[in-house]
């Protein structure tokens, strides 16, 4: 069965984009393109690493060990070495963040843009503009001064600035470009949890927020319902969204076995639920879903393994929900005639709200 | 099997003015390539999406 996609690319891209661009973009009377290394942390560690650090892996978006990657900096030029910032040099240094870099667009960083919320490129005004959410629960978490917080974490941690590189026109494209994936991605910046592995959920009197995941056969699109207990059953337990195979250094761990909570604390007739940090499915404003995903995303902002252990932050936390964009946006490290890539970013998308087909809401 | 030594993404797509790349970045394997000739399949989806 096919939902109805009733938010369209073609109006993002025809009317929104228009928009977005007209609110956005000034006229262009001078275009330059300016190639240029931006140096820093941009490195697949081809030549070497310096003093007091490692070539370690960038697994997000393919499976790399950092026993991989050593080897790039004892000359191997083929795979991994060979593929632009899957390895790169980080310190040996214990508590250093580890942030994987960017890809390099040849643009040099706009100093007098790095900060395109400050420098004026994006408004409160404009953003309230583009961002309209249909319900509460995005507007309270699709917020202006959360991606403004957002945009300056990852600059912090990036030579390849998010809205801050080339020409004014070119900051303004970026996050143009990024506001449509994004209100597409969440249905208008009204999804915040995917509703399949989320259905009916309550905030517990303990403050924390419970889901009641739904196996797709069992669930209703249309009515958003869920006919069956995920639960019931021989294995009562949740391991969607864990790749065994992509743990630790390339994933958050699955080690945490979700089961139900006995009760949802306040909610003693609730049955079938699990506690939403427990559990990894799609959220984000450009979706996070796999356990790799979370460590890809927590990494990128200089936050090592935080949104491990609080994955549900991305749809509670307005600084966290925009800061997804770091892990696919700027750091998603795809090319276009991998098919690794293909089964990678189609396995990404299935399920995640905004898309049928595959793509279920 | 890789291809090439270069990553990319939907920031550098952009950043290059090719809004359809960073579409393909993101959601290529669903929609990519969309020319009738080669892949009904992808047109289809691509109109779908769009509907």
């Amino acid at each position: 069965m096919r939902a109805e996609l009733t938010f369209r690319l073609s109006t993002l891209f025809d009317v929104r984009m228009t928009n977005l661009f007209a609110r956005l973009a000034r006229p262009v009377t001078l275009f330059s393109i300016v190639y240029a290394q931006t140096g820093g942390n941009l490195s697949n560690c081809r030549g070497g690493c310096d003093g007091g650090e490692q070539c370690v892996g960038n697994p997000f978006s393919q499976p790399v060990g950092d026993s991989e990657c050593n080897f790039c900096a004892r000359g191997r030029c083929y795979w991994p070495c060979n593929f632009e910032t899957l390895c790169f040099c980080q310190s040996v240094e214990v508590g250093s963040p580890r942030v994987p870099p960017a890809p390099k667009s040849g643009f040099r960083p706009n100093a007098e843009i790095l900060d395109p919320c400050q420098a004026g490129i994006l408004t409160e005004e404009a953003f309230n503009q583009i961002v309209q959410p249909s319900n509460e629960e995005g507007r309270a978490l699709y917020t202006y001064d959360g991606l403004c917080q957002a945009i300056m974490q990852f600059n912090k941690y990036h030579d390849e600035k998010f809205a801050g590189m080339g020409t004014e026109t070119n900051t303004r494209a970026d996050l143009a470009a990024f506001l449509a994936h994004a209100a597409t991605d969440t249905y208008n910046f009204s999804v915040t949890r995917e509703a399949l592995h989320c259905v009916d959920p309550v905030t517990g009197s303990d403050a924390q927020t419970y889901c009641k995941p739904c196996k797709e056969e069992h669930y209703n699109f249309e009515t958003k319902s869920c006919s069956q207990d995920y639960f019931a059953g021989i294995d009562s337990s949740y391991p969607d969204y864990c790749d065994l195979t992509r743990q630790g250094t390339m994933g958050c761990m699955c080690d945490k076995s979700v089961r139900p909570v006995s009760v949802v604390p306040g909610h003693a007739d609730l049955t079938g639920y699990m506690a939403a940090d427990d559990a990894y499915f799609t959220r984000g404003s450009i979706e996070l879903k796999w356990n790799y995903d979370y460590l890809g995303a927590s990494m990128s902002m200089g936050d090592g393994d935080y949104l491990c252990d609080n994955p549900d932050l991305v749809s509670t936390s307005p600084r966290h929900a925009c800061e997804t964009f770091g892990l696919f946006h700027a750091v998603a490290h795809n090319s276009f005639s991998t098919d690794y890539i293909s089964r990678h970013v189609i396995k990404l998308l299935q399920g995640a709200p905004g898309f049928t087909s595959t793509w279920k809401r | 099997m890789i291809f090439g030594t270069q990553g990319t993404s939907a920031h550098k797509q952009v950043m290059k003015e090719n809004f359809g790349g960073s579409v393909e970045v993101l959601y290529g394997e669903l929609e990519c390539p969309s020319n009738q000739w080669t892949s009904a399949k992808h047109v289809t989806q691509v109109k779908d999406r769009v509907r």
